[in-house]
């Protein structure tokens, strides 16, 4: 896969995080709303059976776990690292006997965030290798997403903003989703944030590709539509290899915004910060989609700037960071994409749990953890109730915002939520 | 006689050089014409200002009495003008067949490119085969009709150049010193040939030559050009004893 | 507006220094350098390596950097490769260097890792220092960028005008073999010349990276930002490419001043897809409009080419026949064009090599039956690898018989494709039908694609077909209804009446029929007065012209097909992959697949089977036959553009060698054979 698509997914990934995007269907095409037909869910639990028949993947001391994460190309860059968390979640499994007699092995391909690679991964996971559930931790996902429906096979991992995980059933992202109908379907998070935070003129800056510049109109629509603050300066074209903002920031700068948002590369959204700094452009508020990383705190630009999270700030100490910390391997960042593996792998685990330790089998790990109301992921947000939850657009995020080189939990750890907004 | 192919007063400037001041030259109706003169003289600029390749700053190119100045190469083609180049242009591999056939397709032959996809038809005909075979034997090349080009020498290869020409049935053929490089030999052959053209095909041929006493031996009318003027015009005899020409030849006479 | 211009200025001094060494580069050494954004990434990661990963003094490691590791890379690339194809025609040369654009990403990734350096340190103090200049912010970064910037060009003018290497590279440049008989060692002036060129590239490598990150991304942009400067500069004037990037700058930023911008948007929507993508695509508009007007309307201008003479190998050649006249035999299979002159239809079919044909058969009888169950899958990436070879198929045609190198062609199969995803999902057409449509509605746009470079030469070409990919990306394959934010629009497979082609083996069996269809096809116009044509044009514009052929003519033919030859296999692409999606057909995927078609010969249809089936199979022999992981992952991409180097020794590509090499061993051994029967008479 090329820069120019990583932009676009890197892009698509940070979209999510602040808003979701939507689904496909923004013409009234009928055939890109697939629902999920199989397999269908019951309302009660399916319980193990017993004597333990395997399903595939399964012996009485294993189950293959498939994973699809870009390991090769430029988008390995975003997504490799998600490995080392799905890693550390699965060794604490298989260390501390979670799953009973079985261990968990895990068969890893390369999908080079290529959707027709992702699907050929798909088949030859299930097909030659035999695994029991896969983990998609990538872009590309809707490349397997409607053949691994087909085959009923249970899948678990990130959505990054495709709106597959929001229609197949089978498909259970860590937290929630976005929801179906894309262009209409909005929040107004992104306008309640900036108010909250002191914002009044809104600068509101995208890349040029289709996610960047989408997510950007759509939150300037949201604050047209609600009229509590307003839209002081919009650009969603920028180029994707500009870093050079002079021009930007000058019509930023004359436009009189007090707060900026954000929806291009990070490099890029920190390069603009940067620049704003430079020119003695003072803003109330700057908001950053995606990044956490700890890696990028003393960065020129990020000092100040707020960074949404799909879970509680690593900060805070919950159990799931707990965890993590203890069983990641120090050459694992505690950042957002590792961290995100392993909570990939928490659900996992919550499936496979949910299925019955003794025997788990991938229809009851699809029915069961469809039917959970309450999952927190082991702490790391609020309950999501997974049933109700699922095909909406999520509303709630965690805050955190960088001061003096500090990622600092804004809100008092305790996350934000928007009202669902439909757009006109 | 009135001239088939003329140049008048073509003037051509490079930056600072003049390489044709005012030059006219004719090439009669039939016959060889010859143009000589020494090196830098702008032998080779005025075959491209005649053949469509360069635009005189001044003067004008006629065929037939008509302007064709501004023609393209192409268009001059389709009037029956063709030329052979004295650093070979040959088109490396294709046989000597193939150039002559394709010279032979492209003024005798309606384009027709979905024919040509899906393979349908007669692509040949006992027309082309005939003059395309004729062209060959004019020439001398039949016995080798079926090699790439890259592999002949020198000497064949100028033979394929003048076969090329010559199969887009032309009115006037103008040949850029075509025995440069060759032996003596190969340059009677060549000298056989070219007076093949005119006596059997009666075609126009203006002859640029290194090779004086070639040209002398075998043109109808010589022009002579030293420093981008025609300093001299006339029969080969008239030629051989002007003073002018010995003197841009071999410096002041004795 | 001051601000705006200023700034305009130094964004354009950044593609300046791009645009500066990519004409020095190819007017010193003749090789445009499709390659210098990826070495100078290269050279910029190994500094910040060097210097903030173990910990090197930073001006030491930029040192080492920029004049050991620089030229040495220069070195290495003109003893492995580019010293064989000094005698190449620079179409080689390019195909060369796209070669060498796509394995340096697979290889830093291999040497380096694939952990993203989020910092911006560079050889400036860091954070940066934060300066105004007339009003416009500039910092230390971009002050190293301007200084460096106009210090280097000086050097090299004066390098070039005044010293005796440079009047060297000059006159060698000019007539290397009236160079050398003046006593000039042609290969050190040309070596030496192309060093320098990598040298230039590592160190504007260093010196842009704390200003665009260091990704290689970031300057592969750089490099197509600065094309514009280069094509202004035509290739040659070092204060052309300058001014010519600084205009570029300038445009972009000044359409960001609010006059300016509210002038756009009263005229235009500026929502629109089409605007949006306006502003990236700007480089190219430049571009495109100054080929436009370089082209001297109406008249075609010649360039003889010295270096296109009838000895000298050439990608494009057919392998040569027997050379001996006793072993020219018409029956025995001449070359290729030939059977267009002399025989009929028929008899000329008889002479096809049964081998290929056979072969295909059998694959298409037995290879699902060997491919099923478990195996099935491999089947399907045989599918996909036809698909693949469709669409390089369309380089056999464009760059193998045209002569010309398009780097568009993958753009011409993403619009067939996706085409084939809107007429089936909004018009209810069948896939097949769309395919026809989508093949037909594509010719016109490829016509287009190729009008404003066709009278200019070859590399022209190149730069405008990538300008071509560019526009269509940022814009047509934006559109909300084309992208469909990320998930594609999905394409089911196809169906002829009850006969549904959606399984495995039923779709690998009937891309297999189109595919053997359109290579007929092709042959059939390599062997007819279309291909003699084409070939004339190949080997001499001038002879052509004045023969009355029409080379802008021919041109458009060979661009019209392989659009169309492209559309089709983009067509059933998508048809493979059940979804239409524009981030499966963007540009650096169709240089890959143009450097694996040229590695085993841009003439041949066979070349171009294996090119799709090794791109589609190579990966998962990787990961799921040899069970590699990680890092190991990047080698079939590194292979691919190293396959290119391979043109080094045999410019017409491997198939031809192999051949050759059969073919001089029969020769020898027939020769043996002769040998000892003559010693028994």
């Amino acid at each position: 896969m090329t820069a120019r698509g990583l932009r676009s997914t890197t892009a698509l990934a940070l979209v999510a995080i602040a808003l979701g995007a939507c689904s496909n269907d923004t013409k009234s095409s009928t055939t890109t709303t697939v629902k999920a037909g199989t397999p269908t869910t019951v309302a009660t639990k399916i319980a193990a059976p017993n004597p333990c028949v395997n399903d595939p993947g399964m012996t009485a001391s294993t189950i293959k776990i498939g994973v699809i994460v870009p390991q090769s190309g430029p988008g390995a860059l975003s997504f490799a690292d998600t490995l080392g968390g799905l890693k550390a979640r699965v060794d604490e499994a298989n260390q501390t006997g979670e799953l009973g007699s079985r261990k968990i092995v895990l068969d890893v391909a390369d999908d080079a965030t290529d959707p027709t690679r992702n699907g050929e991964a798909a088949r030859r996971l299930v097909e030659s290798d035999n695994v029991f559930s896969i983990v998609e931790m990538s872009s590309a996902a809707n490349g397997s997403a409607q053949y691994l429906n087909s085959k009923a096979i249970p899948v678990v991992g990130w959505h990054v903003g495709l709106a597959e995980w929001s229609t197949y059933t089978n498909m259970f992202t860590f937290r929630q989703g976005t929801s179906v109908d894309q262009a209409h379907d909005y929040t107004s998070r992104n306008n309640d944030l900036i108010k909250t935070l002191g914002g009044t003129k809104v600068a509101a800056i995208g890349g040029a590709n289709q996610a960047s510049a989408t997510f950007v109109q759509q939150i300037v629509k949201s604050i047209q539509q609600l009229k509590q603050i307003s839209v002081a300066y919009t650009a969603s074209d920028v180029p994707p290899d500009q870093t050079d903002f002079t021009s930007i920031v000058q019509r930023i700068k004359d436009s009189g915004a007090d707060a900026l948002i954000t929806g291009m590369d990070f490099l890029q959204n920190t390069a603009l910060s940067d620049s704003l700094t430079k020119a003695g452009v003072k803003l109330k508020v700057v908001v950053f989609p995606g990044g956490y990383d700890p890696r990028v705190l003393t960065l020129p630009g990020v000092e100040g700037a707020v960074f949404g999270l799909e879970f509680r700030p690593l900060e805070l100490h919950s159990p799931s960071a707990v965890a993590f910390d203890k069983w990641a391997p120090k050459s694992v960042v505690r950042g957002q994409i590792p961290y995100v593996g392993w909570l990939s792998g928490e659900t996992l685990i919550e499936g496979l749990k949910e299925s019955g330790v003794s025997c788990p089998t991938r229809k009851a790990f699809i029915n069961n953890l469809r039917l959970v109301t309450d999952w927190t992921a082991d702490g790391a947000f609020d309950p999501v109730n997974l049933t109700t939850s699922f095909g909406k657009q999520f509303q709630c995020v965690f805050y955190v915002r960088v001061t003096k080189a500090k990622f600092v939990p804004l809100f008092g750890g305790k996350q934000f939520c928007g009202n669902p907004l439909k757009l006109s | 006689m009135s001239a088939l192919l003329a140049a008048r007063g073509v003037t051509v400037r490079f930056g600072g050089v003049t390489a044709l001041d005012d030059v006219s030259v004719e090439v009669g109706p039939a016959g060889i014409s010859g143009l000589i003169g020494p090196n830098g003289a702008g032998k080779s600029t005025l075959f491209a200002v005649l053949s469509g390749l360069q635009r005189p700053g001044g003067g004008r190119v006629e065929l037939d009495g008509a302007d064709i100045t501004r023609h393209s190469p192409q268009r001059r083609a389709r009037l029956g003008v063709a030329r052979t180049f004295q650093r070979l242009e040959l088109f490396g591999e294709l046989t000597v067949r193939d150039h002559v056939v394709l010279a032979h397709r492209v003024r005798h032959q309606r384009r027709n490119l979905l024919r040509d996809l899906v393979g349908l038809g007669r692509r040949t005909n006992a027309t082309e085969t005939d003059a395309v075979d004729g062209t060959l034997e004019l020439l001398g090349l039949a016995a080798i009709a079926h090699q790439p080009v890259h592999s002949l020498p020198l000497g064949t290869g100028r033979l394929v150049e003048v076969a090329r020409a010559v199969a887009t049935d032309p009115r006037v053929v103008l040949l850029d010193e075509p025995s440069s490089g060759l032996d003596p030999s190969d340059t009677a052959r060549l000298a056989a040939v070219i007076a093949a053209l005119r006596d059997d095909r009666h075609l126009a041929v203006l002859l640029v030559e290194h090779d004086v006493e070639m040209v002398l031996g075998l043109a109808d009318d010589v022009t002579v050009l030293d420093f981008g003027r025609v300093i001299a015009r006339g029969t080969p005899d008239e030629i051989r004893g002007d003073a002018a020409v010995q003197t841009a030849y071999l410096g002041s006479a004795e | 507006m001051l601000i705006f211009l200023v700034a305009g200025l130094v964004a354009g001094c950044v593609y300046a220094v791009a645009a500066v060494g990519l004409v020095l580069t190819y007017s010193s050494s003749r090789i445009f350098n499709f390659a210098h954004g990826e070495i100078a990434f290269f050279v910029a990661i190994t500094f910040h390596w060097l210097a903030f990963s173990h910990g090197m003094n930073r001006f030491l490691a930029g040192a080492i950097a920029a004049f050991v590791v620089s030229p040495l890379i220069g070195l290495g690339l003109w003893a492995g490769l580019f010293r064989k194809l000094t005698h190449a025609p620079p179409a080689v040369r390019l195909v060369a260097t796209v070669g060498l654009f796509v394995a340096i990403g697979p290889l830093s990734r291999i040497v380096f890792g694939t952990e993203q350096i989020q910092d911006l340190r560079g050889l400036g103090p860091y954070p940066h220092h934060n300066y105004s200049w007339l009003g416009v912010p500039l910092d230390s970064d971009q002050i190293i960028v301007l200084v460096t910037t106009i210090l280097l060009a000086v050097a090299l003018v004066l390098l070039l005008r005044y010293t005796a290497f440079g009047l060297s590279v000059r006159a060698t440049v000019d007539a290397p073999s009236l160079a050398s008989t003046a006593g000039i060692n042609v290969a050190v002036v040309s070596a030496g010349s192309w060093m320098i060129g990598t040298t230039l590239a590592g160190i504007s490598g260093i010196m842009l990276a704390p200003l665009r990150g260091y990704l290689d991304s970031q300057f592969t942009f750089l490099i197509l930002g600065a094309f514009a400067g280069v094509v202004i500069a035509r290739m040659h004037s070092l204060p052309l490419a300058f001014a010519g990037s600084l205009l570029v700058g300038v445009v972009q930023n000044l359409i960001r001043w609010k006059p300016i911008e509210d002038v756009i948007n009263h005229v235009v929507n500026r929502d629109s897809v089409w605007v949006r993508g306006l502003q990236p695509s700007l480089p190219f508009l430049i571009m495109l409009a100054f080929l436009v007007c370089y082209r001297g309307l109406g008249r075609e201008r010649f360039v003889v080419d010295n270096r296109r003479g009838t000895e000298e190998p050439d990608l494009l050649a057919d392998a040569a026949p027997e050379a001996d006249v006793a072993a020219v035999d018409p029956a025995r299979g001449p070359s290729p064009s030939a059977d267009a002159t002399t025989v009929g239809r028929w008899r000329r079919l008889a002479r096809t090599p049964p081998g290929g044909l056979v072969f295909l058969a059998a694959a298409w009888l037995f290879l699902p039956l060997w491919l099923h169950g478990s195996r099935a899958l491999w089947l399907g990436l045989a599918g996909k690898g036809l698909c693949v070879a469709i669409i390089a198929l369309s380089y056999t045609v464009v760059a193998g018989e045209g002569g010309l190198i398009s780097l568009c062609q993958i753009t011409f199969a993403g619009i067939g494709g996706l085409l084939v995803g809107q007429l089936v999902v909004n018009n209810n057409m069948s896939v097949l039908a769309a395919t026809a449509l989508a093949v037909v509605i594509v010719v016109p746009i490829g016509l287009l694609a190729a009008l404003p470079s066709l009278r200019l030469g070859d590399l022209y070409v190149a730069l405008a077909t990538l300008a071509f990919a560019e526009l269509v990306q940022n814009t047509w394959f934006q559109l909300d209804g084309i992208s469909n934010f990320g998930s594609g629009v999905p394409v089911p497979r196809p169906k002829i009446g009850p006969i549904a082609f959606g399984g495995d083996t039923a779709f690998f069996r009937l891309v297999l029929i189109v595919f053997v269809l359109v290579a007929i096809v092709v042959r059939n116009m390599q062997r007819s007065t279309t291909g003699l044509t084409l070939a004339a044009t190949r080997s001499s514009e001038v002879a052509s012209a004045t023969m009355g052929i029409s080379i802008v003519r021919a041109k458009l033919v060979a661009f019209g097909l392989s659009a169309a030859i492209a559309a089709l296999g983009g067509a059933f692409y998508v048809q493979y992959a059940r979804v239409a999606q524009p981030i499966e057909f963007l540009w650096p995927f169709g240089l890959v697949w143009l450097a694996i078609v040229v590695t085993w010969g841009v003439r041949s249809p066979t070349a171009a089977l294996l090119a799709g089936t090794l791109y589609a199979v190579t990966p998962d022999v990787f990961s799921s036959l040899l069970h590699l992981q990680g890092k190991w992952l990047e080698v079939p991409g590194l292979m691919f553009g190293l396959g290119a180097l391979g043109l080094a020794r045999e410019p017409r590509g491997a198939l031809v060698q192999i051949r050759e090499g059969r073919r001089g061993k029969q020769r020898r051994r027939s020769a043996k054979r002769d040998q000892r029967t003559a010693a028994v008479a």
